[in-house]
This record gives structure tokens, sequence and C-alpha cells, in this order.
């Protein structure tokens, strides 16, 4: 007889559930981030289920195609994407997930860089700025999870054994925790961050070339990496899974107001802005940890 | 009506092209996206990439030098797809009729599929133009679905 | 097997073949003389890893009559800084003459006066370190070998550059295996004088005056390794690696005005003599300027010999630095090498010519070498031995595959490689297997990356473990930036594009292939290769727990299987390609809002921002300082 608290419930059913709901649960989030915009507008807005219209119409398309490569690559980049929710649900090593979340978006900028279009051209260039912009900031708030709890295995955040680790993350790490804020746009591709697929300067960047099912793909993997980027977050307070899913909302909400009330900014801009705040608040965040003694070397 | 089907209908991408019009339905197409009309309670999104749309809205008399570039966009956008002609002069030529340096209308250039008159158009009108295209982004699917079969048969 | 005999199939049957070859008419001859060196090559080295760790004595050789080698060695020596001499003088390069007269003084100082460890002793070492540097240079310097016969055919001073090639692996074998330290700095100065005759090869204006600057700069390093001997002798009193380790540290009467931590100056030294070698930042500009010679020697420059044997170097000291207490020498490397592996990544993000790129990379990712025999625990040993090996093999195939596209296309620039994939298939998908090697998990540099990041975060002081780690993100984002950007510029082609295949040549095209298979097989290979080729000295003590568990690498902190990852890549990249067909009929020209024209694209490089006129200004300086401070941290 299998209880609600079997480990194997915890450990391999309720993971694999949520790989396959990540991408619904993104696409609603997607929608419902639309319709919100829509209302801040005071417009009306699309269906919240309008994200699941656009892909299952994307299904229903015409292919048009430039090459071989770029599609691969697509899929390549669904599959990454995919692959590095899995590693985030199921307790894989934190630094070797956020590597493999990167090779996705190499993936991506691969595509871009295979068709030659100057769109896509631009928007990968601009894509790789971006990457080189989030991922150092990525990588510290790893190191600094890694401090804290002692390992880079994402277990470790749940072992409550030793005192260090009672806490949730966010009571040790709360500015680490505004760092994975302010790199949020760029990976949700929002504004005023979302450099690289700037539609209406460069239509839509590295993915300007695709259409039909291949567009719709895209899509999908964009579904995880929503879902991929809050669980993220939802990992700096694993002790309460109201606080926990809270903490999502809290950061899904951040990114759409963000979105509302920014323009887009230039890329230096942007590079400046994100490693500035983000060094600072990291390097406070770990002079904190190293005064109050709550690491483990 | 298949899943695929309904989404095409809830989900119309659009893309927004000038040809050489006054710019006049140019604007009124632009408030259809505004919360006065909000088309985007239809699932409308302005594309700016024919690739990525299904219906392209088309305003001006598409004088000589675009008329290669409407046909390029045209081939580019993938099946289904549908063009609305966006005003008189897009329709008919209106007011620029007989004059020197345009194709006359844009049905002279590539088929369309509805036509909206109005110098210039009004924005419920271009909603209720849109509307009309919907269905008739079914019934092209079917069309192009049942040609395939033919020939196959053929073959 | 005798130890003896395999030994001198490495060091001596390069040497022979190359003469052999010289001698020889006609390129045929010359060809068959090359393939079998190569052979030899491979077979002995594969022999050797064989036969295991073997401790060698070799007092004389029996030809007839009994001749010291010692005694040969050290009048080849001078005769090797005479060579250098007369170039010198030839080229009127005073840089050069001056530092070879010094080297010269310095090393008759050093044979007639330094009385330190007399005594014979094990001359030659074969353990796991040199097994594994013995299989790079034989197995990666054969396949470069075979390449050359492709690609230099034609050339007009062919007899004389596969001789050079021939002795320079020889040379480089000999390097490795070498205990004493006299004769190690014999074969660390002809691996200088090789390099400077391969860089000339051209002999015209460009090529000379790269191979002079190479040469000053290295005979700088050779000062430097010969000043740590000298103070190794006087100080250790002993002249072979192996005893140092338990050798008795005193203080020399005439350097008593030094303070006690000054025992591992010499170490310092050596550490500057590797760096030279190594090109590492301030002494960049030599490895750089190499690219003049012909692509084969690039490839043997930067991936089987010259460079390696500076971070060899430091991979053989870094446990007697830790065994003296020079805690603070090894944070230094650590800066220098970290230092070097994000400016030079950054350098290369400003390149267009391929060849240069690969320069800067290779600098950079010594520099991550380094910074792991600075961090200097036993996680990074084995990162440091570990990225030697899988940068070999990925630097080798990607400088043998721009020698190949620049016969192809006949220009190194990566603008003019866009699409290159329509014209020459088979390199092309090489080239992009070697760029993504080298940034992408779970390749055997991200395996060496997330060895060398675990370990920067064991580092004792959190301070400088923040500043290793600073320096690993911010390098191998930057490296990700330019290496995906060349991959993309390859495969860009237009729809439905076709050329007319390029020629084969079997000669340039087996080596990559073979390379490009070995870089499967080394990450797959991963776990293996820890287990049974890294033997670290007993200072480091042991990974508790061990670092390999079945097929998964773990250290405390986590750990991952790189042969899954391998395998999860291969499918992730294999179902698209074997599943999508692209029918002909839906085929589209790219969106260029409708005007039917095909852009062009390009750019990207920020010279302007980050070009190497604006950084070399600064870097430079900071290199040059990092030196000093290089000796500070040893004498205060
Ligand atoms: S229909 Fe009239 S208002 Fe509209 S673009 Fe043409 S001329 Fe202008």
């Amino acid at each position: 007889m299998i209880t609600l608290d079997d480990p194997i419930i915890w450990k391999i059913a309720f993971p694999a559930v949520m790989l396959i709901l990540a991408p619904i649960i993104g696409g609603l989030l997607i929608g419902i981030d639309r319709k919100l915009t829509a209302r801040l507008q005071n417009r009306a807005g699309p269906p919240i289920v309008q994200p699941f219209y656009d892909v299952l119409k994307l299904f229903g398309k015409e292919d048009k195609i430039v090459n071989k490569t770029y599609l691969v690559f697509a899929v390549a980049y669904l599959l990454t994407v995919v692959l590095s929710t899995g590693l985030l649900l199921f307790h894989y090593d934190l630094l070797v997930i956020t590597f493999m979340f990167g090779l996705s978006f190499i993936f991506l900028v691969l595509a871009g860089y295979s068709v030659r279009s100057q769109f896509s051209y631009v928007g990968s260039n601009r894509e790789l700025l971006q990457m080189l912009t989030y991922e150092p900031i990525l990588l510290l708030v790893v190191f600094l999870d890694r401090l804290v709890t002692g390992s880079f295995q994402i277990d470790a955040i749940w072992s409550f054994t030793e005192p260090a680790k009672t806490e949730p993350l966010l009571y040790t790490l709360p500015l680490a925790l505004l760092a994975l804020f302010l790199i949020l746009p760029i990976q949700l591709r929002k504004s005023p961050y979302d450099i690289a697929e700037a539609h209406q300067e460069i239509a839509q960047g590295p993915v300007t070339e695709y259409t039909g099912k291949f567009l719709g793909l895209v899509t999908i993997a964009h579904f995880y990496e929503v879902f991929f980027v809050l669980w993220f977050i939802g990992l700096y307070f694993v002790q309460n899974w109201a606080v926990r899913i809270g903490l999502m909302a809290l950061a899904f909400l951040f990114s759409i107001v963000i979105d509302n009330v920014t323009a887009r900014l230039r890329v230096d801009q942007m590079i400046r802005q994100v490693y500035i705040i983000g060094l600072l608040l990291i390097i406070v965040n770990l002079a904190y940890i190293l005064i109050t003694g709550k690491w483990i070397a | 009506m298949s899943l695929i089907e309904l989404s095409r209908k809830k989900s119309p991408w659009v893309i927004h092209v000038g040809t050489g019009g006054c710019n006049g339905c140019d604007l009124e197409i632009l408030a259809c996206l505004t919360p006065r009309f909000d088309a985007s309670r239809f699932g409308v999104m302005s594309t700016g990439n024919p690739k990525h749309a299904d219906i392209m809205l088309v305003v001006g008399p598409v004088t000589l030098k675009y008329k290669e570039i409407i046909t390029n966009l045209y081939n580019q956008m993938p099946d289904p797809k549908v063009v609305i002609a966006v005003g008189t002069c897009a329709s008919t030529g209106g007011i620029y009729q007989g004059c020197y340096g345009h194709c006359g209308s844009l049905d002279k250039v590539v088929p369309v599929d509805v036509y909206i008159p109005g110098c210039n158009v009004r924005p419920e009108a271009v909603i209720d133009g849109l509307v009309l295209g919907l269905d008739i982004l079914n019934e092209k699917e079917r069309k192009i679905l049942e040609e395939k079969k033919k020939s196959k048969g053929a073959a | 097997m005798d130890g003896l005999l395999l030994l001198s199939l490495t060091v001596l049957v390069p040497v022979l073949f190359g003469i052999i070859s010289y001698l020889v008419p006609g390129y045929n001859l010359k060809k068959y003389a090359v393939i079998l060196c190569a052979l030899v090559l491979s077979v002995a080295s594969l022999l050797i890893l064989y036969n295991g760790p073997q401790n060698l004595t070799v007092e004389s050789i029996n030809i007839g009559m009994s001749l010291p080698v010692s005694t040969i060695i050290i009048a080849l020596d001078f005769l090797l800084l005479l060579v250098f001499l007369y170039f010198g003088y030839k080229d009127r390069e005073y840089k050069v003459l001056g530092l070879a007269v010094l080297q010269l003084a310095l090393l008759a100082y050093l044979e007639l006066f330094v009385a330190g460890g007399e005594e014979a002793g094990i001359t030659f070492v074969i353990d796991d370190l040199s097994i594994v540097m013995c299989l790079i240079v034989s197995l990666i310097g054969s396949l470069i070998l075979l390449y050359s016969i492709g690609y230099m055919k034609g050339d007009k001073n062919v007899s004389s550059f596969f001789l050079i090639m021939m002795v320079f692996l020889g040379d480089m074998n000999a390097l490795i295996f070498a205990n004493d330290l006299t004769w190690l700095f014999f074969f660390w100065e002809g691996t200088t004088l090789c390099s400077f005759l391969l860089i000339r090869h051209y002999r015209d204006e460009p090529s000379i005056k790269a191979s002079d600057r190479a040469l000053w700069m290295n005979l700088l390093g050779g000062i430097a390794l010969v000043c740590g001997i000298i103070l190794i002798e006087m100080m250790y009193n002993t002249r072979f690696l192996s005893e140092l380790f338990t050798a008795q540290a005193t203080m020399p009467g005439a350097l008593s005005f030094l303070p006690a931590a000054a025992i591992i100056l010499p170490f310092a030294f050596m550490a500057v003599g590797a760096f030279t070698k190594s090109a590492l930042m301030p002494f960049n500009s030599w490895l750089t300027g190499a690219m003049v010679a012909p692509t084969p020697v690039s490839a043997l420059l930067h991936s089987s010999t010259m460079v390696n044997a500076g971070v060899y170097m430091l991979i053989r000291i870094a446990p007697l630095i830790l065994i003296f207490g020079g805690g603070l020498l090894s944070t230094v490397i650590t800066i220098v090498g970290g230092f070097s592996f994000m400016f030079c990544a950054l350098l290369a993000l400003s390149q267009t010519d391929s060849k240069r790129i690969l320069a800067y990379s290779t600098i950079s990712y010594l520099g991550l070498i380094a910074m792991c025999t600075g961090i200097n625990t036993w996680l990074a040993i084995t990162a440091a031995v570990a990225l030697l090996v899988f940068h070999a093999v990925s630097k080798g195939l990607l400088f043998l595959c721009v020698g190949e596209i620049t016969h192809i296309i006949g220009s190194r620039d990566i603008e003019q490689m866009q699409g290159l994939i329509a014209k020459a298939p088979l390199v092309t998908v090489i080239t992009v297997i070697g760029l993504i090697s080298l940034m992408a998990p779970p390749f055997g540099i991200f395996v060496g990356k997330w060895l060398a990041f675990q370990s920067a975060s064991t580092f004792t002081q959190i301070g400088w473990s923040l500043v290793a780690i600073f320096f690993i993100i911010f390098g191998s984002i930057f490296s990700v930036f330019y290496y995906s950007r060349w991959a993309g510029k390859l495969l860009a082609t237009k729809p439905a594009e076709t050329a007319p295949p390029a020629h084969h040549d079997w000669y340039m095209e087996i080596p990559l292939i073979i390379l490009a298979a070995g870089i499967f097989v080394s990450v797959a290979l991963t776990t293996i290769f820890f287990t049974q080729l890294i033997d670290l000295p007993d200072i480091y003590g042991q990974e508790p727990g061990g670092l390999v568990v079945g097929e998964v690498l773990r250290s405390a902190f986590g750990g991952f299987s790189p042969l899954m990852f391998l395998i999860l890549f291969i499918v992730i990249l294999l179902i698209p390609i074997l599943i999508i067909r692209v029918p002909k009929t839906s085929l589209t020209p790219t969106y260029s809002c409708g005007t039917g024209k095909e852009p062009d694209i390009g750019g990207g490089y920020f010279e302007t921002l980050i070009g190497e006129s604006k950084l070399l200004k600064y870097l430079n300086p900071i290199g040059i300082l990092l030196l000093a401070i290089l000796f500070l941290a040893v004498l205060l």
C-alpha cells in the first residue's frame, strides 16, 4: 500500500507528473500573463488558454523551411530544455542543471546563426549577449546556494539535519533571490531585457525563420523555460508548500509588472545594470553569510 | 470541428503591410489593437513576419515597386493563409484610380479573400473583416487537403 | 617489455626517422618515412601505457665505446645556446643575443660551480603523468605528422620541415620522461629551438619577426628555469625531480639574507619558466605571433607539444610547492592562470581570424589549467590533467580543420566561412564537433571545468575561491560566445545550396576523423581514465569517497556521469537529424522584408570595445605586475 508520504511518490511519481504538466503550467502562466497585461491596459485580452490555441494552430500549418540545420537545433533546444527541467525536478546536481540550461541557450543561438537571415543573426548575437549577462549571475547564485547548503545537490536543500541547514534558503540568501529576480526578465524574455526577441526591431530574433510545427516546438520549449525558471526560484523556500508557491507567484507577478512598466533597454545598458546590481547583491549576501558563519566549507 | 481547426479560428496572427496608401487605414488597423477595440480578444497578434502569420492585411493600391515585395511576402506565408484588402484603395484603386505608378488594386497581384471597403475603414470594419477571414482559413485548409488527396490518388 | 627500449622508441626513433626523411630524395620516400615514424611512435606510446610506471637509469651509451650521456647532453646544451647566439646575431636581434649570453653564463655557473647532487640517480621516470603526456604527444603528434603529408605537399623546405617536426616530438617525449633537471633543461631548450625553426618555416619577413619574438620570450623562460635549477641544487642538494619529494631544504650561506619562506623561490622561477612556455598573460604575444607558421606547426605547438610543456611543469612542481609550504605562491599562480583564462577569452571574442581565435583560446585554456595547478588540491590537479588531455584532442582537431578549410576557401577569416557546410560537409561537421566539444556539456572541457569549479569551491580561503570562481565563470561564458558564433557561421547555408564537392585528400581527412572520434571516446572513457591513469603524490591525500563511483564522477559537493550525458547529448542531436526530412517543395528563402535579396550579414566583434589594441595596453602591464607579485609573495 503506497501512502502519500512514501518516498517513491515524492522522488519519482511527483517529478514525472510535474515534467508532463510543466508545459501546461508554463503555457497557462503565459496565458495569465497576457490576460493580466491586457487588464492592466484596460483591455479585455485573449482567453487564458490562448497560448495553447497558438501552439495547436502552428501544428496545423505548412512548413516553410530554409535548411535542415536550424530545425535540428530547434528540436535539440526543446529536448535540452525538457532535459534540464527533468533534472531539476528529479533533484540532480544544481551546477550540472545550470550548465544544461545554458546548453539549451547555445542550441537556440546556433539555430539562429545557421540561417542566413539578418534578423536571426542579430537576434542570436543579442541572445549570446543576454546569456553573457545572466549566466554569471546564475552561476554565482548557485555557488552561494552551495556555500549555504554545503553541496551542489538539490537534495541538500531538503536535508534539515544540520543546524545550519534548517532555515529556508530565503532567510540566508535573500539578496541572491533578488539577483535571481533581476535576471528573471532575461530568462523569460520580457521587457526591459527582451533584447533578443525584440519583435518590433528584428522580427522575432533567432526564431524568425521558423514556421509551422517547428515554431510550435520552440514555443513549447518556452513553456518549459517559464516553468523551469519559476521552479528554480521555488527552491528558496522548500519547507512550506504554500510559501513556496507564493514565492513563485510573486516572482511571476513581479516579472509581469516590470514587463508592463518598463521599455526595452539597449544591450550595454542591460549588461551594466545587471552586472553592477547583481554582483553587488551577491557580494553583500556573501558577506552576510560569511559574517554570520552560515556557510559550510 | 477538430481541435486544430478550432485553434486556427482562435489564433489569427496578422502581418500588416502598407503598400503605398495614404496611411489612413494603417492607423485604423493599429487602432484595432488599442483598448477601445482590442482585437487581441480574438487572439489577434501582430507579428511583422510573414513566416509566422496567418492573415495578411494589405493597405494601399500596391505601387509598382511594391509588387515584387508583396508577392514575395505572400509566397513566404505558410498555408493556410488569407489576404485581406483593407480600404478602398487596396480593394479597387480608390482615389488612386487611373493614376500611373501602381497596379490598380491588390487582387491584380495576389489572390484576395476579403475586401474591406471604406476610405478610410473603420476599426469595427477591420475586425469584421478579420472574423470573416477566420472561416476562410479553415475552408482553405480543407481544400488543400482534398487536393493533396486527389493528387495522391492520381499518382 | 624493456623500459629502455620503449624510451628509445619514443625519443630516438622519431629523431632517426627525421634524419632519414631528411636524407631520402623525393616526396614519396619522405612520405613513407613519416608514416612509419607515426606508426612506430603511436605503437610505442601504447606500449608504454601497457607497460605501466617504471624508473630508468641511463648513464652511458655503448656504441663501441662507452659514452657518458650526461656529458653529451651538457655539450649539446652549450651547442644549442651557440645556435641561438648565431640566430640572434644573424637577425640582429639583440634581445636574443643578450638573453642567450646570459643563459650561457648561468649554465656554465650551474655546471662548474654548483655542486648539488653529483651522485647518480634515476634519470628517466615513467609515471602516470608522463604516460598521459606521452600519449598526447605521440598519438596526436603522429596524426599531425600524417596530416602534414597532405598539407605540405609542394612546399619548398619540406625536408627540413619533417626533420624538425619529428625531432620536436622526440624531444618532447624526452622532456616529459626526464627526471634529471639538467637534462630536462636541455630538452626544454630543445623545444624552444624546434618551435623557433618551425615558426620561421616560410623565411619571410613576418615569420622571421614572429620567430625571433618567440625565441627571446622562451629564452627568458629558459633563464627562469635555469635559475630555478641552480637554486634547487643549492637549496635542496639534488638535481632529480623525484628526490625533491624527500629532500631536506637548507638555505645556502650565500643566500642567507633571504627570509626562510624563500625556500620555495626556485619553484617561483620554474613557474615563470612555465608561464613563458605556455604563453600565459604577459607572454601571450609569442603564441599569437606564431600563427604565421604552417597550420600543422600551429596544431603541434598548441595541442601536443610546446605549450603543454609549460603546464606539465606546473603540474610537476605543484605538489612540491605544497610540501614546502608555498600557499601564497599557489594563490598567485591561480590568479595569473585565471587572469589569462578570462581575458584571453575576451580577446578571442574580438577576432575574426580563425587561427588567432584558436590561439587566444589555447592561451585561455592553458590559463585554466595553470589555475587548477594553483588551486592545488586533489580535485584541481585531476582537473588540470583532464583538461590537458581533452584540450589537446579538441585543439589539435580544430587547427587541422582550419588548415583544411584554408586549403578549400583560401582564407582563414571566419566571415568567409559562412555556409561552408554546403561546400565541404565532412570538414565542417568535424569542425563543429570540435567547437562544440570546447564549450558545451558534456564534453571533456566541460568535465574539466566542472572539476575546476568543484575544486575552487573547496579552496580553503573563501575570498580567493570566489576570485577563482569568478574567473572560471566569465572565461567559460566568453568562450561560449566566440565558439558558438563561429559554429553558427559554418552552418549558415542558403536554401537548397549545393556546390561541387571539394577535392579529398585522405592524408588530411583521416587524422580529422580519428581525432573527432577521439573526442567522443575520450569523454566516454573519462571515468576509466580518472581511475586508471591519474595517480597523484601522497601529499594530496585522497578524495573522500573517491572521485569515480561507477560511471559517476563525484566530488564532495555533487556529481554527474559524463557517459550518460554524452549519450543524452548524442540522442538529443540524433533524433532530429534522423527524423526531420526537408521536402524540396517547402524550401523557401529567408525573410528579408520581402525584397528577396540576400543580405550581407556579419560583424558583432566589438573591436572598438575589446579589440587587441584596446585591451593589451592594460593587460600586459597587469600581467607583468602579477609576475612581480609572484616573487613578492615568495620573498615576503
Ligand atoms: S483607402 Fe483611403 S484612407 Fe485608406 S489608405 Fe487608401 S486612400 Fe488612405
